[in-house]
């Protein structure tokens, strides 16, 4: 994964059927993107690609791992724009509270400063990517300011 | 994405995203959502709380999908019904995925792919399984703290991984094998037990 010098905190086999689970629920809240695991017998990661980006004239994409053990990364790619979200449940990698965290953009910062809480605290499949579709929806509308944050008013 | 209309305001995305998952969901499908992926056993009252429904709705749709074999149940210690998503169903639910896509051969050639991918892991890393390695890492990475020449983890996972598809693809081989053989002894002439 681009910028991805974490992938070693996820913890167990990559589960596959979440996989398709968030596939099939970035499709019905986003209806416009294209989402896909990368095999379909040996899934390992789901890539979202959207048809718009969070800059002008950009496109974005999501790559998304959800392992067994419920560890998980959504990662977000565009040009010169990277952050991610991760949830390590039996890790204690970074000093926030709820293991959920939040890797801030341009570049999905890893370093201890800038890493911060996630801020969401439901850690299912279905409503997490509700949750993350609706947060880059804000951020599309008003601003990288918005992403990660849990409040928006229009 | 990219719609012109930004989303109404909220206080809190966790509660928002709950309350219209709430609006448009049935709580049957809410508890079969929350239990899809649920592989430890939990209560009915622990199911409720993520389905936002209560423990008597959470229950009773429970005992549904354990009829129907999506869901295992279990006797807890103090006596209450444990549920978790049932293994076969995750196995069958897969095997049918695979199938949709890929006939019996085609699914036989990548389980031999995925089996030579763990052959290579064990021959690589010199150890027998991925937790094995987890071990040997975790020593390592306190000698030798060079990233270049550092092991990077995420070959734990990735190991994981094929191990748990390959299950999967080769019960998929199996059902596949075994649904041509039965449909092929319903419309042959000759009957199928006495057909090999």
């Amino acid at each position: 994964m681009a910028g991805d010098d974490v992938a070693h905190r996820l913890r167990g086999a990559v589960d596959g059927d979440v996989l398709f689970t968030v596939r099939d629920e970035f499709l019905r809240q986003a209806p416009l993107a294209t989402a896909a695991v990368d095999d379909l017998v040996n899934p390992s990661v789901l890539v979202v690609e959207l048809t718009a980006g969070l800059r002008d004239e950009s496109t974005g994409r999501f790559e998304i791992q959800w392992t067994t053990e419920g560890d998980y990364k959504f990662h977000y790619t565009e040009k010169a724009l990277d952050f991610r979200w991760g949830h390590h449940p039996h890790g204690g990698d970074y000093d926030v509270p709820g293991d959920a965290h939040f890797h801030p953009p341009p570049n999905a910062s890893t370093h201890p400063n800038d890493v911060e809480p996630s801020c969401f605290t439901v850690h299912r499949p279905t409503v997490l990517t509700r949750g993350v579709v609706k947060n880059w929806h804000a951020a599309y509308h008003d601003g990288l300011d918005e992403l990660n944050h849990p409040r928006y008013s229009t | 994405m990219g719609e012109p209309r930004p989303p109404d305001s909220y206080g809190d995305i966790n509660e928002a995203v709950r309350t219209e998952w709430e609006a448009e969901t049935t709580p049957a499908e809410r508890v079969k959502d929350v239990i899809r992926h649920t592989y430890a056993p939990v209560t009915a009252g622990a199911v409720a709380d993520e389905a936002q429904t209560t423990a008597k709705t959470a229950r009773k749709h429970l005992e549904t999908l354990a009829e129907d074999g999506f869901v295992t149940t279990t006797q807890g210690e103090r006596g209450a019904t444990l549920y978790r998503r049932s293994d076969e169903s995750l196995i069958t639910e897969r095997a049918s995925r695979l199938l949709a896509e890929y006939s019996p051969e085609e699914l036989a050639a990548r389980v031999a792919e995925l089996q030579e991918k763990l052959y290579q892991y064990r021959e690589t890393y010199g150890v027998e399984s991925p937790e094995e390695l987890a071990v040997r890492l975790g020593s390592d990475a306190l000698d030798d703290a060079d990233p270049d020449t550092r092991l990077d983890r995420s070959v734990v996972t990735e190991w994981q991984t094929v191990r748990r598809n390959l299950a999967f693809a080769n019960a998929a081989v199996s059902i596949g094998k075994a649904t041509e053989h039965i449909a092929g002894g319903r419309s042959s002439s000759t009957p199928a037990v006495n057909s090999q």
